[in-house]
């Protein structure tokens, strides 16, 4: 139980926190009321999201990064799959009542409603993957801008998640308001980018895709 | 006399095996399976050698974020990061004694070690350590195939098999514990070059 105790955590903060970094050539965005009005319509129009992803992990140890993809499909109200396929099968599913974590071939289901926890998880991967992560109660938010890309940098208030997680950075598309990279640093600077590609939006998606058997 | 005694039962170091992060300069990168009775979680491990005889080893989700660091030196274990729930002096024993047999690091000295069967297709080493442990070389290939702990009495003892491909480091690490149903299994996704 204590795995699963840590797993939670762990996604909890990985979809709270997943966006943050100092890249070049960014500077302070001009007209940030607008900005959030174009996230908040986004999300409002969007009833789904398919898109592929390249995850890269830095650590300080390495000199090279350890790249994982994999797809990920998501339809309003709450239905998420989350699929890695190089180099390996693993994935996560949310239907709303459960969350499913299948891997190589096992499948794990927790019920959302058993945990307060699960839940919180689940309402935080469903408004991470819309964007609708603009979130000042928990997070200090600065705001920033270059000629392709919104960038949120969130600094978490909370102590206790902050010994994980130094801040994430949350690229938007400047075309579409849409979520394009990811970026989670962590406490020793080590850090995850997530690059979404292939984007297609509002694209019709079989509930039963989301079916965790 | 005595110390001659000793020098005499001393091993060469040349007729020892290698830990198999000595046989490359790259850090090892696993894809790391675990199973407790029903329940199964997994993650990706990196383990590195960092100077002549210590280790670290970072075990983190496969969505990403780091879930447990530790530096391995050869009497002692650093923590960097680790959950609450395991940051309990008897656990963090545990999984130290348990990567000191998966890593191999008590070959890192010599003087700890003796050859207690040779000449034959395995070769039987015995370590002694603050873990007394067994390790079991491959006489052909100079590979450890498996390593035990061999404590007089110890009802949970730890074995570590390693099984290769072409390459020179295991390809498969399987590491369960007597008595206890639980099962740690690593498949090599990459080696990966480390910094100087």
């Amino acid at each position: 139980m204590i795995y699963v105790k840590n797993f939670v955590l762990v996604i909890a903060v990985f979809f709270i926190c997943s966006f943050q970094s100092g890249e070049a050539g960014f500077e302070k965005m001009t007209d940030k009321p607008a900005f959030r009005k174009g996230v908040e319509q986004m999300a409002a129009a969007t009833s789904s999201i398919q898109a592929s992803f390249t995850q890269e992990k830095y650590l300080s140890i390495l000199t090279d990064k350890i790249v994982s993809e994999g797809n990920i499909h998501f339809k309003k109200p709450n239905l998420l799959r989350w699929e890695y396929h190089q180099p390996f099968e693993y994935g996560i599913i949310l239907n709303g009542k459960q969350i499913t974590i299948k891997d190589d071939g096992k499948t794990n289901s927790f019920d959302i409603a058993s945990s307060q926890a699960f839940q919180q998880i689940n309402e935080l991967i469903i408004n991470s993957v819309q964007g609708n992560v603009l979130d000042e109660e928990h997070f200090e938010i600065s705001y920033w801008e270059n000629n392709h890309f919104y960038l949120t940098k969130l600094l978490p208030k909370d102590a206790q998640m902050a010994k994980f997680l130094k801040g994430v950075d949350v690229y938007f598309d400047k075309k579409d308001f849409s979520v394009s990279k990811i970026r989670l640093t962590e406490a020793e600077d080590d850090y995850t980018l997530i690059t979404f590609a292939d984007k297609k939006m509002n694209e019709p998606i079989p509930d039963a895709y989301f079916a965790t058997k | 006399m005595l110390s001659a005694c000793a020098a005499r039962k001393r091993l060469d170091a040349s007729l020892l095996p290698d830990p198999y992060l000595k046989k490359t300069d790259n850090a090892l990168i696993y894809d790391a399976s675990f199973q407790y009775k029903e329940f199964h979680a997994s993650g990706l491990l990196v383990m590195k050698k960092i100077d002549s005889s210590a280790y670290q080893v970072q075990l983190m989700s496969k969505f990403g974020p780091g879930l447990m660091d530790f530096k391995l030196y050869e009497d002692s274990i650093h923590w960097i990061k680790t959950f609450d729930q395991l940051h309990k002096k008897s656990v963090e024993n545990l999984i130290g004694k348990d990567f000191r047999l998966l890593l191999l690091s008590e070959l890192d000295h010599p003087r700890k070690v003796r050859r207690v069967k040779k000449n034959t297709p395995k070769q039987v080493f015995r370590i002694k350590a603050a873990m007394k442990s067994v390790v079991v070389l491959e006489s052909e290939t100079g590979r450890v195939l498996y390593t035990e702990n061999k404590q007089w009495f110890n009802p949970v003892k730890t074995r570590v098999n390693f099984e290769y491909d072409q390459r020179p480091v295991p390809k498969r690490i399987t590491l369960t514990h007597d008595h206890v149903n639980m099962h740690l299994e690593l498949e090599l996704l990459k080696i990966n070059y480390a910094e100087e």
